[in-house]
């Protein structure tokens, strides 16, 4: 018996040892699984990249893309630690959810530590669902260029950078994406400020915000940008300025211009996002999808964006087609419509002027088209009745009064032309943009807050930067943007001619264009404009 | 871990049934020492979001106090349990991908967490020549059951991995080793030299705030241990 008992008592330590438990929960931070907006899901967020300021210089030595980059952006400054944050918001129709995004923070001592100004980055349009802009250590990611990008002109020059994912995207339990709904941007925008806002002081480094607000974005993020601003300023939460670039701001004047013809260059995964969007928020863009789109191409088409598909294995599989939007052949003229709709419609389809951009809008015309002629009769027919006061021609300038056609609304609701900033704005864009034009966008803006309109803000608050032009003066504050946009387009169409391009470069300079020959000058423009208006105390 | 807890409770049932069931002259033995635990780990890299290739980890050797208790079945055959005191392991950092940031690979081979094991292991074993003989020498042959408990993450390791990060190991059950030779030094005492060794796989987890990565880990160990037999 004795013996027995000495062996029950070794086997009972070990197995006392075995319960002593070393897996638990208990350093993991607060989590909020059913969080309201601006909740931060995980706090503290975890951090997915940290460099000192020599590493980052460092590793934008080592491609070709990060030594441009640091030439136009600067030696960093600081370092930078990235944290991966998640956050409640609300989808298109004010449905509770969830979305991701990128905290970037200064590291480093003076000028990077202690407080400092925060800045919210909205992202460009992607069809990449996985996009994260908090993953800077894996440039497969699709987000890898604009993480690293913004990471080099504004947390590694001591902004602490807010850069959300998007509702729909990443880990985002939103099916869709809310693309182009400046209620619902504006909202998500504010709480990922919010929950970045919650989650410095618990941060491997912490910082603190020094309570001067920033807000910047490009292209869809442009749009993102001024709806944020547009929302705060409305809220009564300071803005310290604002700098949208590339955006489409103009929706409804942009919405014109492409139905009538000035088909811009990823229209054909623009729309799909845009008319889910609208759907899901409206829900009377259409009753069956082909009612928009052609028989080929309606089955699924609302839930195909964002996906992770890649793009090229969407059209080889014939999900969507590259870039023939409209029929090439014309939509015909109702009967009993003037004699000259017919004219009128054959003549934008497509339009032969004005010449340099005829190529373009010619490319956005196909038989295997995404959008049918009796969708695009509907809108131009309402387009006519009603224009736009920008688009065909600037009148007033103002969106058509009382559009009736569901999408010409759906547009107008989206459309900027509604405010009058009271703090500091930079609209930076490049002329040629043939993927969201500058004319119809950030001229129209433009012309929207100068005086005489009833809209224009105090004299001062504007800027308007168009970076594919000559500086004005030795003076030219933005000279450099300018010079160095200059020289990144004349690089690309050399480059394009020396692997044997015949038209001198023009196309590889298109398809750069938007993508990638304006982003850094804008958000370096950016960047200044915000420096300065810092400095001058504003 | 919970659904291989049953496990361990068979396996420590087995003397028990043993010591219950055999003839009453047989002799016990109970040896206490020191074990020298040379894990011989080999992991691979860890998976998971926001992991760049190249990170894994190596679970450096410990000394332990080891003890074991040892029943005869005749005088060439005994059944021997082998426990330690649960060893506490550092484990080292591993970051090799140059494309990552140099002050993350400064963290190359620091210590970045600590484990310990609880690695009851159920012998049995083949004693050479007469019960009498001065020097016998020994082969074993049985199971091992490890079992990670009490981990740990700190600064180095929650800095690479991007804040506090909780660790989990998955049990583990192998077959396992041992050779030796006991030298008698009376009836009752003897000392003994062992190098023992196990087949041990399991599966690491950690979760850095949410971030769940994982690796695979072998461990080869040799275990060496120096013990003094009390026989009774």
């Amino acid at each position: 018996m004795k013996k027995t008992y000495l062996l029950s008592t070794i086997a009972a330590a070990s197995l006392l040892a075995a319960c002593g438990g070393g897996d638990s929960a208990k350093n993991l931070g607060v989590v909020d699984n059913t969080p309201a907006r601006g909740a931060l899901i995980q706090n503290p967020p975890p951090r997915t990249a940290f460099f000192t300021a020599a590493d980052f210089t460092t590793k934008l030595n080592a491609s070709s893309t990060g030594r441009g980059l640091l030439a136009v952006a600067g030696v960093p400054k600081c370092g930078v630690d990235v944290q991966y944050i998640k956050y409640g918001t609300v989808g298109g129709v004010g449905e509770p959810t969830d979305a991701s995004g990128a905290l970037m923070t200064p590291t480093g001592g003076p000028g990077c530590t202690g407080n400092r100004p925060m800045l919210v980055y909205a992202h460009g349009t992607t069809t990449v669902k996985s996009y994260n802009m908090a993953n800077l250590l894996d440039e497969s990611n699709a987000a890898y260029g604009e993480a690293v990008l913004v990471a080099a002109t504004y947390a590694a020059q001591g902004f602490i950078v807010v850069a959300p994912n998007y509702a729909g995207y990443d880990s985002s339990k939103l099916a869709y994406h809310p693309y182009l709904n400046a209620d619902q941007e504006s909202k998500e925008m504010i709480d990922a400020l919010s929950a970045a806002r919650k989650a410095l002081p618990g941060l491997l480094n912490p910082v603190a915000d020094s309570g001067k607000l920033f807000i910047t974005g490009y292209s869809q993020g442009g749009h993102v940008a001024m709806a944020t601003h547009k929302a705060m300023q409305a809220a009564g939460q300071p803005v310290t300025a604002s700098a949208p670039l590339s955006g489409p701001y103009a929706m409804a004047a942009f919405g014109d211009a492409v139905f009538s013809g000035n088909v811009n260059l990823g229209s054909t995964l623009f729309f799909p996002l845009l008319i889910n969007s609208y759907q899901k928020a409206y829900g009377n863009i259409y009753s069956q999808l082909t009612d928009i789109y052609e028989p080929t191409y309606a089955p699924g088409l609302d839930t195909l964006l964002p996906t992770d598909t890649p793009t090229a294995t969407l059209y080889q599989q014939g999900k969507l087609p590259q870039t023939a939007f409209f029929n090439r052949i014309p939509p015909t003229a109702p009967a009993g419509s003037p004699p000259s709709l017919q004219p009128t419609l054959n003549a934008i389809t497509p339009p032969t002027t004005p010449a340099a951009q005829a190529p373009l809008f010619a490319l956005g015309f196909g038989a295997s088209n995404l959008i049918t002629n009796q969708a695009r009769l509907n809108y131009l027919l309402d387009a006519i009745a009603n224009p736009d006061g920008a688009v065909p021609s600037v009148t007033n300038g103002l969106p058509a009064a009382n559009p009736t056609n569901a999408f010409r609304i759906a547009a107008k609701k989206n459309d900027l032309r509604n405010w009058t900033p009271t703090r500091p704005v930079l609209l930076c864009g490049g002329s040629s943009d043939p993927t969201v034009f500058f004319n119809v966008n950030t001229q129209v803006m433009q012309g929207f807050w100068t005086a005489p309109s009833p809209a224009a803000p105090a004299a001062g608050l504007l800027t308007v930067l168009n970076v594919d032009s000559t500086p004005t003066s030795a003076a030219d504050p933005y000279a450099a943007a300018k010079v160095g946009f200059g020289q990144a387009k004349a690089g690309t169409a050399a480059a394009a001619v020396a692997a044997g391009a015949a038209d001198g470069g023009a196309q590889a300079v298109t398809l750069a264009y938007h993508g990638g020959l304006v982003p850094p000058f804008c958000n370096v423009a950016a960047r200044g404009f915000f420096q300065q208006v810092l400095s001058a105390g504003l | 871990m919970k659904t291989t807890r049953p496990m361990l409770a068979n396996l420590l049932a087995i003397p028990l049934l043993l010591a219950a069931s055999a003839a009453t002259a047989q002799q016990n033995t109970v040896r206490i020492g020191l074990a020298n635990v040379q894990p011989h780990s080999s992991t691979s890299n860890f998976s998971g979001p926001f992991t760049p290739t190249g990170i894994s980890l190596e679970v450096r050797d410990k000394t332990t106090p080891f003890f074991s208790y040892a029943r005869e079945l005749n005088d060439q055959w005994d059944v021997e349990l082998a426990l330690g005191f649960p060893p506490t392991h550092d484990i080292a950092l591993v970051v090799n991908n140059p494309g990552i940031p140099a002050s993350a690979q400064a963290l190359n081979g620091q210590t970045g967490a600590r484990v310990r094991q609880v690695a009851p292991t159920l012998f049995v074993n083949y004693k050479f020549f007469e019960k009498t003989s001065a020097f016998r020498p020994f082969v074993g042959v049985g199971i091992n059951y490890t079992s990670f408990d009490k981990t740990s993450s700190n600064a180095a390791g929650n800095a690479l991995n991007g804040g506090p990060t909780s660790i989990s190991l998955e049990d583990s059950v192998g077959l396992a080793l041992q050779g030796g030779v006991s030298y008698r030094i009376s009836d009752q005492w003897s000392l003994t030299a062992a190098l023992a060794t196990a087949q041990v796989k399991s599966k690491i987890t950690t979760n850095t705030l949410g971030i769940e990565r994982s690796a695979d880990i072998t461990f080869k160990p040799r275990v060496f241990i120096l013990s003094v037999g009390y026989s009774f």
